[in-house]
C-alpha cells in the first residue's frame, strides 16, 4: 500500500508548491476526460484523496504523525527551476542525495560478510606487489568476525581457488593459505572473477554484504564482455565488485565500467604502501553502510537524453547510462550523492510540465534485515516563456565545479583516441592552470607534463593518464564541510 | 546558446561550466572553479558593472583554505592585517582568527580601496611577505586594481574576493 507521498510521487519534506505540482501532472494524465487505461480512474481517485490531505497543513501534519519514519532522505535539486520555451536544446543538471534519518540510525551492529578476494599473481605482481598484496589480506584476516564468510582466489591464465569459501575458519590456516601464493604467467581476470563469483555464490544471501574485490596490475585481452556480463549476472544478485589498480600497466576504463555494472568502483595505488590503506578503509566502509543496492529504475522523458552520471560521494566514480543506473551504497555517517546532466531538445516539450526522468529509487536497508526500500523518482520541469533567474543551487555549482576538472581529462583522453592532438593539448593545457588555481600544483605539474608528451609523441603516458584521471577524480570529494 | 567568455565555444542553454575549457558561465569569467558559496551568484561582468555603477556593493573575503567568509563592513577603505599587543595602528580586519601569523600575514599587510565609480584596488603596505594576485607578486605601495573573484595571497593566506551587489530583495 502506497502511502499519499509516494501516491503523488513527492518526498516527504516537499512543499506546498511541489506537492500541487505533482497533483496537476498527475491528474493532466490520469483524469478520466483524457485517459483510456481502465486503471487510470482508480488512479485519479486515490490521487485526489492523497491531494486533499497533503495540501491542508493540519490534516498533512496529523497524517504524517501516523507513518512509519522514513529511514532514508532523497533530496533533489536542479540547475534551473523551469525549462524555457525556445527553440534550441537546453541542459538540466540534478543533484540527488540520500541520508539516512535520525530516526533509522540505531542498530550499529553491521550484517555478516561474503567476501572474495580476487588477486592478480601474473609474473609482474612478484616481488614488492604481491608481498604488499599478502600483508594487506592478512590483515583483513584480522578483522573477520567469526559470521563472516572470507574466499581468496588467485588468478593468471588460470584461475586458483586458494581459500574456498567457508565461515569461521581458523585464522592461522588463512594466512598460511595466503603465504604460500606467488607470481607466475599472465593476466585473464575473466577466470579469476568466474571463480569468485562462484565462491561468493556457495553463501550468497542477501543478508550478507556479498562482495568480490579484484587486485590486478595488467590489461586482460579478449575476455572483458565477458566480464561485463558476469557483472551484470552479480547485479542481479546483488553483489558489488570493487577493483584495485596497481602501477600503471591495466586498463582503467575497462575497470571503471566493470565495478560500474555492479556499484562499486575502481582506484589507483601506485605505492605499494597503499594497497593496505585501501583494503583497510574498503573493509571499514562495508562496516558503515546504511543502506546497498541503490538503484534507479528510470525512463527518460520525450526529447531528453542522460549525457552523464556521477557519482559525487561515497567513492567518486561514472554510472552506467542504462536502467537500471546502480548507485552504490549510502554511508551511515555521510550521505550518497549522484549528479546527473541531461539534455532536452526542444521538440515534444509538453505544455506547462515537462517530465524529465521518471522511475523509482530501490534499496536495501541493511539495519532492517536487509528490507527492500522503494521511493518513486520523479523530475518534472515546468515550462516557461521568459528565462529563469533564480540562481542554481550552490551545492549543485561547487560539485560540478569540481566535476569539471575531471571531465577535461576524460574529453582530452578522448580526443587523443580521436587523433586530434592539437585539442587535447589545448585542453591539457587548460587544465594544469586551472589545477593551479585550484591549489594543486603537483597534479598540475603531473598535466604539463602530458602536454609535453603529447607534443613530442603525440600520446600520452600510461601512468601519467591514470595519475591525473584518479587526481582530478580524488578532488571530487570535498575535503571539509563549508558555510562556517 | 550561452557563448563562452574565454574560448567563445557555443555551450546548450543551461550549461554551468564551458564543455570545451571548463571555464563557469554562470558568473564573470574571472571566477575561478573554487567553491563558490551560496549567496556568491552574479549576472555576467557587463552587466555587473553597470549594476555596480547604481548599486550598493559589499566585500566579501572568502578564505579558500577553511571555506569561510568575511564580510566586510560598508566603507571605502579596509586595511587588512593581525593584531598584536602594543600595536599603535590596528587593522580595520584583523586576521588572528584565521591563523594569520602562521600565514606570515604582516600586522599591517594590504589594504583595499574602493574608489567612487565602484572600482576595488588592493596596496601591498610593505609587508614581510608581500602579496599576491592570481599568484603574481604586486609592488609594495602600489594599487593593484581588482576583479570579482580575483585570488588574492597575503603571505599564505589566500583568498578570493567576492564583490556582491546588495539587493533590496535580498532576504537572507
Amino acid at each position: 500500500m502506497q502511502d499519499y507521498y509516494q501516491v503523488l510521487g513527492v518526498s516527504r519534506d516537499a512543499t506546498p508548491q511541489q506537492i500541487k505540482r505533482a497533483y496537476l501532472a498527475l491528474v493532466r494524465r490520469y483524469h478520466p476526460d483524457v485517459a483510456a487505461d481502465p486503471q487510470a480512474h482508480e488512479i485519479f481517485l486515490r490521487v485526489q484523496e492523497a491531494y486533499e490531505v497533503l495540501s491542508d497543513s493540519l490534516k498533512r501534519a496529523e497524517y504524517d504523525a501516523t507513518l512509519p519514519p522514513e529511514p532514508l532522505l532523497v533530496q533533489i535539486s536542479t540547475s534551473r527551476a523551469s525549462l524555457l520555451q525556445v527553440n534550441e536544446p537546453q541542459l538540466v543538471y540534478a543533484l540527488v542525495t540520500l541520508r539516512p534519518s535520525a530516526a533509522a540510525l540505531q542498530q550499529k551492529q553491521r550484517p555478516p560478510l561474503n567476501i572474495c578476494l580476487v588477486l592478480d599473481r601474473s609474473t609482474s605482481m612478484g616481488g614488492a606487489r604481491l608481498t604488499a598484496v599478502k600483508r594487506a589480506a592478512g590483515l583483513l584476516i584480522q578483522e573477520l568476525r567469526e559470521d563472516d564468510v572470507f574466499s581468496v582466489v588467485t588468478f593468471n591464465d588460470r584461475a586458483e581457488v586458494v581459500i574456498p569459501a567457508t565461515r569461521g575458519q581458523q585464522k592461522a590456516f588463512l594466512r598460511e593459505r595466503i603465504a604460500a601464493i606467488d607470481a607466475f604467467g599472465g593476466t585473464e581476470i575473466f577466470r579469476g572473477l568466474q571463480a569468485a563469483y562462484r565462491q561468493v555464490g556457495r553463501f550468497y544471501s542477501p543478508d550478507y554484504l556479498n562482495d568480490i574485490v579484484l587486485i590486478t596490475d595488467g590489461h586482460t585481452y579478449g575476455d572483458e564482455e565477458k566480464c561485463y556480463r558476469l557483472a551484470e549476472q552479480a547485479q542481479q544478485r546483488g553483489i558489488v565488485i570493487s577493483g584495485l589498480g596497481i602501477g600503471s600497466k591495466w586498463n582503467d576504463a575497462f575497470l571503471d565500467k566493470l565495478t560500474a555494472i555492479t556499484g562499486g568502483s575502481a582506484h589507483l595505488v601506485t605505492s605499494t604502501r597503499d594497497i593496505e590503506t585501501f583494503l583497510e578503509a574498503h573493509f571499514r566502509g562495508m562496516g558503515e553502510r546504511f543502506a546497498e543496492q541503490v538503484r534507479l529504475d528510470f525512463h527518460l522523458g520525450a526529447g531528453v537524453e542522460l549525457q552523464y552520471a556521477f557519482r559525487l560521494t561515497p567513492d567518486p566514480a561514472p554510472l552506467t547510462l542504462q536502467t537500471p543506473m546502480v548507485w552504490g551504497y549510502v554511508p551511515r555517517e555521510d550521505k550518497l550523492s549522484i549528479l546527473l546532466e541531461l539534455l532536452v531538445q526542444p521538440q515534444d516539450l509538453q505544455v506547462e510540465a515537462h517530465d524529465i526522468v521518471t522511475g523509482h529509487l530501490r534499496a536495501r536497508l541493511l539495519h532492517n534485515h536487509a528490507a527492500p526500500w522503494e521511493h518513486p523518482f520523479r523530475l518534472v520541469l515546468p515550462l516557461r516563456q521568459e528565462a529563469d533567474l533564480t540562481s542554481p543551487p550552490a551545492e549543485l555549482v561547487e560539485a560540478m565545479g569540481r566535476l569539471t576538472l575531471y571531465r577535461m581529462q576524460e574529453k582530452a583522453r578522448a580526443d587523443v583516441q580521436k587523433g586530434q592532438i592539437d585539442r587535447a593539448t589545448r585542453r591539457l593545457e587548460r587544465l594544469a592552470s586551472r589545477l593551479l588555481v585550484a591549489g594543486q600544483p603537483r597534479l598540475a605539474r603531473t598535466v604539463q607534463k602530458e602536454v609535453e608528451s603529447l607534443r613530442m609523441t603525440h600520446t600520452l603516458s600510461e601512468a601519467g593518464e591514470k595519475a591525473i584521471k584518479f587526481g582530478t577524480r580524488a578532488l571530487i570529494t570535498p575535503k571539509r564541510e563549508e558555510g562556517l | 546558446m550561452i557563448r563562452c567568455p574565454a574560448c567563445q565555444h557555443e555551450n546548450y542553454d543551461g550549461t554551468l561550466y564551458c564543455s570545451e575549457c571548463g571555464a563557469p558561465l554562470y558568473a564573470p569569467a574571472t571566477t575561478q572553479n573554487l567553491s563558490v558559496g551560496k549567496d556568491t551568484w552574479l549576472p555576467t561582468s557587463e552587466n555587473f558593472r553597470s549594476e555596480a555603477a547604481n548599486h550598493e556593493v559589499r566585500i566579501v573575503l572568502f578564505l579558500v583554505e577553511s571555506g569561510q567568509r568575511i564580510f566586510l563592513e560598508r566603507g571605502q577603505e579596509w586595511t587588512l592585517g593581525r593584531l598584536a599587543s602594543g600595536q599603535a595602528v590596528v587593522p580595520d580586519v584583523d586576521l588572528t582568527a584565521y591563523n594569520a601569523y602562521e600565514q606570515g600575514v604582516s600586522r599591517l599587510h594590504a589594504a583595499l580601496r574602493m574608489d567612487a565609480h565602484g572600482r576595488l584596488t588592493i596596496t601591498d603596505m610593505g609587508s614581510s611577505n608581500g602579496t599576491r594576485v592570481n599568484g603574481i607578486k604586486i609592488l609594495p605601495n602600489t594599487p593593484h586594481p581588482l576583479q570579482h573573484g580575483d585570488i588574492v595571497a597575503l603571505g599564505k593566506l589566500v583568498f578570493q574576493v567576492l564583490i556582491q551587489p546588495v539587493s533590496t530583495e535580498e532576504g537572507k
